[in-house]
């Protein structure tokens, strides 16, 4: 039993049944226990759908999503998000107050609160900039808040929808390389999505490519042993890419030209 | 003091300038007086103690509709808010009430509260009222799909969504409503006392006019002015100052 799975996944919004309006079909995709599985896909084949569902903001219309055999049935603190964009940060509090958040419901003491969120802000670069205010920090130190928010929570699993997808490359590069170490000390299961493949080789242990849709599924998977920290410049990472390009760039060509015929 | 400021003050001096000359040259006092015969006036009202008084009197009245209904449309706002099932039975009556305007209600509250102070709060409150209920309520229709799913993610559950997450939210919604509905106050309460009363700023204009005194009307007039910009300054800084974290607009 795989510690996340998607089996015979389908869905769509709304109610008309056409295959045209079909998001998900037949998506099915295992990911075990402390993997970084990183999804890739042509832009509007259903990859945020997909962690939508394992969030529980979706409940599938045919198939199941399991984590440990379980059906997801609603969010959870086992099961942290990291958003797309800035928008989830709570605007009326400081960054220390956003990542203390998540504990506050716990129930947990505001001294510990404190300390915990304290250390983790420490720990993404932002120890210095802990009363400030979101709209007084710049997107990459926001995800940082976002990432130390989610990671307060020692969850078991992690999904990232593309976080680092506003940010500009040197600030991204940088984000991925502290990722790297986060990661590969806490354990947590990671499903991430980006449109980036050089950003997916650098990060994950498994790769999947989704078809385009209508009724997308997964079409490709790559798994991935280059040792860490892996070089963006090395031959092996070339090669990676190459091979990922070539199955990633079939789906991108075929959105393109429906597109361009639309 | 900015220089904003000096401009702003600069504009107004330029304005009372053009309105001197004008009145002197052009016009009759009976007609438009000169700002300084209206500042003459106002200080022969304020020497006599008068001109207090009908400023008190409309203060008083505003500062209890204000505090009344500030309080009350919040509460009905949270109370909205926060209950769905309340919102669902009680908002249609709300939308039926919105079109009549505060003044419409003048007659009746005379037979029911007479000419005394109580008619005027009643109006005041309910203008009050009704522009922080509509406001917070359009606070909370604002949808924030990204923060309600952080919420869920992070285990609230929906008092603490509530409590956490929607009503920080609505708080400048809340305080802007308070803003408007200070504004909409004023006219409540001019017409109010121009209609149903013997003292305050609105009797002390009509009053003005019967006596043939065009000064007096500008300086009940001014006094208007004065009153608002002293109410909305002293809102202003106030909530700036305790509400820091919401960024009021102002
Ligand atoms: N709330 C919604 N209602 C209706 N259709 C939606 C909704 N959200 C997404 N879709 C549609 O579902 C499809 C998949 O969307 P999704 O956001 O999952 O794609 P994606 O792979 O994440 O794309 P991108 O890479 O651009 O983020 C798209 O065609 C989109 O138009
Ligand atoms: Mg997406």
């Amino acid at each position: 039993m795989s510690f996340i799975a998607f089996r015979e996944v389908g869905f769509r919004y709304g109610e008309r049944e056409d295959a045209g309006n079909s998001i998900l079909r037949g998506l099915d995709l295992e990911i075990s226990r402390g993997t970084f599985y990183v999804l890739l896909g042509p832009s509007g084949c259903g990859k945020t759908t997909a962690l939508n569902l394992l969030a529980g903001f979706e409940a599938p219309r045919s198939g199941s999503v399991l984590v440990e055999g379980r059906p997801v049935q609603q969010p959870g603190m086992d099961r942290v998000v990291i958003f797309q964009g800035d928008d989830s940060l709570y605007p009326w509090l400081t960054a220390l107050e956003n990542v203390e958040f998540p504990l506050r419901m716990m129930g947990l003491g505001a001294a510990e609160r404190r300390s915990r969120a304290e250390a983790w802000l420490a720990r993404v670069g932002l120890a210095n900039h802990a009363a400030k205010f979101p709209h007084q920090l710049s997107g990459g130190m926001k995800q940082r808040i976002q990432i130390a928010r989610a990671l307060v929570c020692d969850a078991p699993v992690l999904l990232m929808d593309e976080p680092f997808g506003a940010l500009d490359a040197q600030t991204r590069t940088i984000l991925q390389d502290e990722l790297v170490d986060i990661c590969a000390g806490s354990g947590a299961t990671v499903l991430f999505i980006t449109h980036d493949i050089a950003e997916a080789i650098i990060l994950a242990d498994r790769i999947g490519v989704m078809r385009a849709g209508p009724g997308s599924a997964l079409k490709d998977e790559f798994e991935l042993d280059l040792p860490r920290p892996r070089n963006r410049g090395s031959v092996e990472f070339a090669a990676v890419y190459d091979r990922i390009q070539r199955v990633l760039g079939e789906e991108v060509q075929k959105v393109v030209m429906r597109e361009a015929a639309a | 003091m900015s220089r904003g400021a000096v401009r702003g003050g600069g504009a107004v001096l330029l304005f009372l300038l053009v309105w001197e000359i004008a009145a002197r040259m052009i016009f009759v006092p009976a007609v438009l007086p000169a700002p300084s015969a209206i500042a003459a006036e106002g200080w022969a009202r304020w020497l006599s103690g008068a001109l207090q008084w009908d400023v008190l009197m409309s203060a008083s009245r505003l500062a209890v509709g204000f505090a009344a209904g500030s309080l009350l449309g919040a509460f009905l706002g949270l109370l909205f808010g926060a209950f769905a099932p309340v919102r669902r039975i009680l908002e249609p009556l709300v939308q039926f009430l919105r079109f009549i305007p505060p003044i419409a209600w003048l007659t009746p509250v005379l037979i029911w509260f007479g000419i005394g102070e109580e008619g005027k709060w009643v109006l005041i409150t309910y203008t009050t009222t009704f522009m922080v209920l509509l406001n917070t309520l359009a606070g909370f229709a604002e949808q924030h799909r990204d923060r309600m799913r952080a919420a869920r993610v992070f285990g609230a559950g929906s008092w603490e969504t509530f409590r956490h997450v929607r009503l920080p939210a609505t708080v400048p919604w809340i305080l802007g409503g308070m803003r408007i509905g200070m504004g909409n106050s004023f006219q409540t309460l001019i017409v109010a006392e121009m209609l149903a009363s013997n003292e305050g700023l609105g009797q002390l204009i009509l009053n003005s006019r019967l006596q043939l005194s065009t000064e007096g009307m500008f300086v009940g007039i001014a006094g208007i002015a004065v009153l608002g910009i002293l109410a909305d300054s002293a809102f202003r800084a106030a909530t700036r100052r305790m509400f820091q974290r919401y960024r009021l607009g102002w």
